[in-house]
């Protein structure tokens, strides 16, 4: 096989290829280095770790004394900037962090590591996970994996795009609104936010932490429900996570989805109306029709308050865990004053950029006595009613579907301007965050500019297979692209 | 609602922030389209519903309460810009 071709496979078959000893995992790792050397201009990794090489030499040792491997063994991964790994840097594409250096590994990233995973380098975000472009990264922005001019989405841009390119097998991003599913989509690839607590978010730097879960980013569906496995499952350092036992997502998996029960929301496809993929979402109703489902439109009352709850309640969250960034304990202090307000003042005003600030203060407002009830205990209650309508929902079907972006990836520039426009592009994607629930980006085409869309699929609490079995069902009948 | 400037002012005091007069003009007009946006949740038409922190609190199995080996000392203090005998260098707060 060719060496171009090698970089384009997915988990399973590269695994094949090392476990067979067809190729080491330095030869592999090399290949994606030069990858990462020819596609890097996109400004998708921040650094490429300089240990890499010497530790897919070890696992080759590993392999070829005949030592039992892990599971991910001499495969290469990219990991977002906001996840620790010991002595390496993390810095949330933050200025505030720019020399902040892990002094622990995060739990999903020791995960990969068990298995004999090569970590390759840390990816482009949005600072603090706060965007939808990767425009708030205070280390430039990150391109789309299929056009320079537009953006990768986000926060977790450069995650996907590092998967688009070929320059890893698969990658982690976070999602607290959409930040694993809207670049995924952009990019072409598979991006999965779990249900609640299903992956520790141990050592991912918290944004809000009530929404945020880590996600895995694959080049296809079987190779996220196998990745998936891998990182789901309790840890004491993280109460949050479920007890549940992990089911192998694989095998659970079942063919097609002839006799299933599927839904759309009715008030969300209204909102879907002007996007130029209107007809194009119906096509694929009609496709889940032909192959044996049933597609009913629902009504689910208040369902376009998950946006602006979602704003009120990640916001409020935002400003409590960024309160730690002190100049004090991280890093950065810029300040020499004897006065130690002065001293947070000046450190903090430096350190964040400017949407970080805007978040911080509005978290500030919805919290701030005389506002606390009117906006977050009442979008606390919004947030309860959605997630129970939505709950309801999945008693009597099995998934629902929507778009995740109103279209492909819109120009570098166009929204970065007005903050509400680039909040409006989370519309369809917040929900799954605010109920908790598991939800999913599969590639299902491509838009007028040539550009990926991705098809969203939501289902129960813990009913990722049910996700992976219709996501499945759609790459091998609607195909998404990959970068040469 | 409107924000108003000084109100803008107060949220920056409590964020631990600090602008210039131009920076926080422009910073309180994108504050009032946010604020207008998220105004629809205050005037949400929803029944009673009980507030959900048990999703994310719903903890049924405590850990157990057993000493084991924590993070040492000049770990936890290795990424402070200023430190001393494993301790973060502040100014001084009480006289």
């Amino acid at each position: 096989m060719e060496d171009k071709e090698i970089v384009k496979l997915g988990i399973l078959e590269t695994l094949e290829l090392i476990k067979s000893q067809t190729i080491t995992s330095e030869y592999l790792t090399r290949l994606y280095l030069s990858q990462i050397e020819k596609y890097n201009y996109k400004n998708a990794l921040l650094e490429v770790f300089d240990d890499a090489i010497t530790r897919a030499k070890e696992i080759d040792e590993k392999i070829k004394s005949g030592q039992k491997v892990g599971k991910l063994a001499g495969l290469c991964f990219v990991i977002k900037d906001n996840m620790l790994y010991k002595g390496k840097k993390a810095t949330c594409a933050s200025k505030f962090l720019e020399n902040f250096v892990s002094p622990y590994t995060a739990t999903a990233v020791q995960k990969l590591l068990d298995e004999d995973a090569v970590i390759i380098g840390r990816a482009n975000m949005d600072e603090f996970a706060m965007g939808g472009s990767n425009e708030n990264s205070a280390y430039g922005n990150c391109k789309n994996a299929f056009s320079d001019e537009h953006v990768s989405g986000g926060s977790s841009g450069g995650s996907a795009v590092a998967v688009a390119c070929n320059m890893c097998v698969a990658s982690l991003g976070s999602d607290t609104g959409g930040s694993v599913r809207q670049p995924s989509s952009f990019n072409g690839v598979c991006g999965v936010k779990p249900t609640y607590g299903r992956i520790s978010r141990f050592g991912i730097v918290a944004f809000a932490s009530s929404l945020e879960q880590v996600g895995p980013i694959t080049k296809n569906v079987k190779d996220n429900a196998y990745l998936l496995e891998i990182l789901a499952g309790f840890d004491i350092h993280d109460q949050t996570t479920r007890r549940e036992e992990v089911p192998n997502y694989l095998d659970s998996m079942s063919n097609g989805v002839k006799g299933m029960k599927l839904c759309y929301c009715k008030q969300l496809i209204e909102k879907y109306k002007d996007s130029k993929y209107y007809s194009k979402f119906y096509d694929v109703i009609n496709f889940f029709v032909e192959n044996g489902a049933t597609v009913d439109e629902i009504d689910i009352k208040n369902i376009e308050l998950a946006l602006p709850t979602y704003y009120i309640i990640a916001t409020a969250e935002a400003t409590s865990n960024l309160g730690r960034f002190d100049g004090v304990k991280y890093t950065t202090r810029t300040c020499s004053s004897s006065d130690i307000k002065k001293l947070y003042v000046e450190s903090r005003t430096a350190g964040f950029g400017d949407e970080v600030k805007r978040r911080i203060m509005l978290g500030n407002y919805v919290l701030s006595s005389g506002y606390f009830d009117a906006y977050y205990n009442k979008a606390k209650k919004v947030q309860q009613y959605i997630s129970n309508s939505l709950n309801k929902v999945f008693d009597d079907y099995d998934a629902m579907i929507m778009p995740v972006a109103y279209g492909e990836a819109f120009k570098i520039g166009e929204k970065s301007k007005d903050p509400v426009s680039m909040y409006l592009e989370d519309m369809f994607t917040v929900i799954a965050n605010i109920a908790g629930v598991p939800a999913m980006s599969v590639p299902y085409g491509f838009g007028v500019n040539n550009l990926p869309l991705g098809l969203q699929i939501l289902t129960k609490n813990l009913c990722e297979s049910k996700m992976y079995t219709i996501a499945n069902f759609v790459e091998e009948n609607y195909k998404g692209g990959m970068h040469d | 609602m409107k924000i108003d400037f000084e109100e803008i002012k107060r949220l920056e005091k409590l964020s631990a922030l600090s602008s210039s007069e131009e920076k926080l003009k422009s910073l309180a007009e994108d504050f009032n389209k946010i604020a207008e946006f998220v105004e629809q949740v205050k005037n949400a038409d929803i029944e009673q519903t009980d507030i959900g922190y048990q999703r994310v609190l719903k903890i049924d199995e405590l850990r157990a309460d057993e000493v084991v080996p924590s993070m040492p000392q000049s770990e936890i203090v290795s990424n402070a810009p200023e430190k001393e005998d494993g301790c973060f260098v502040v100014p001084k707060v009480v006289e």
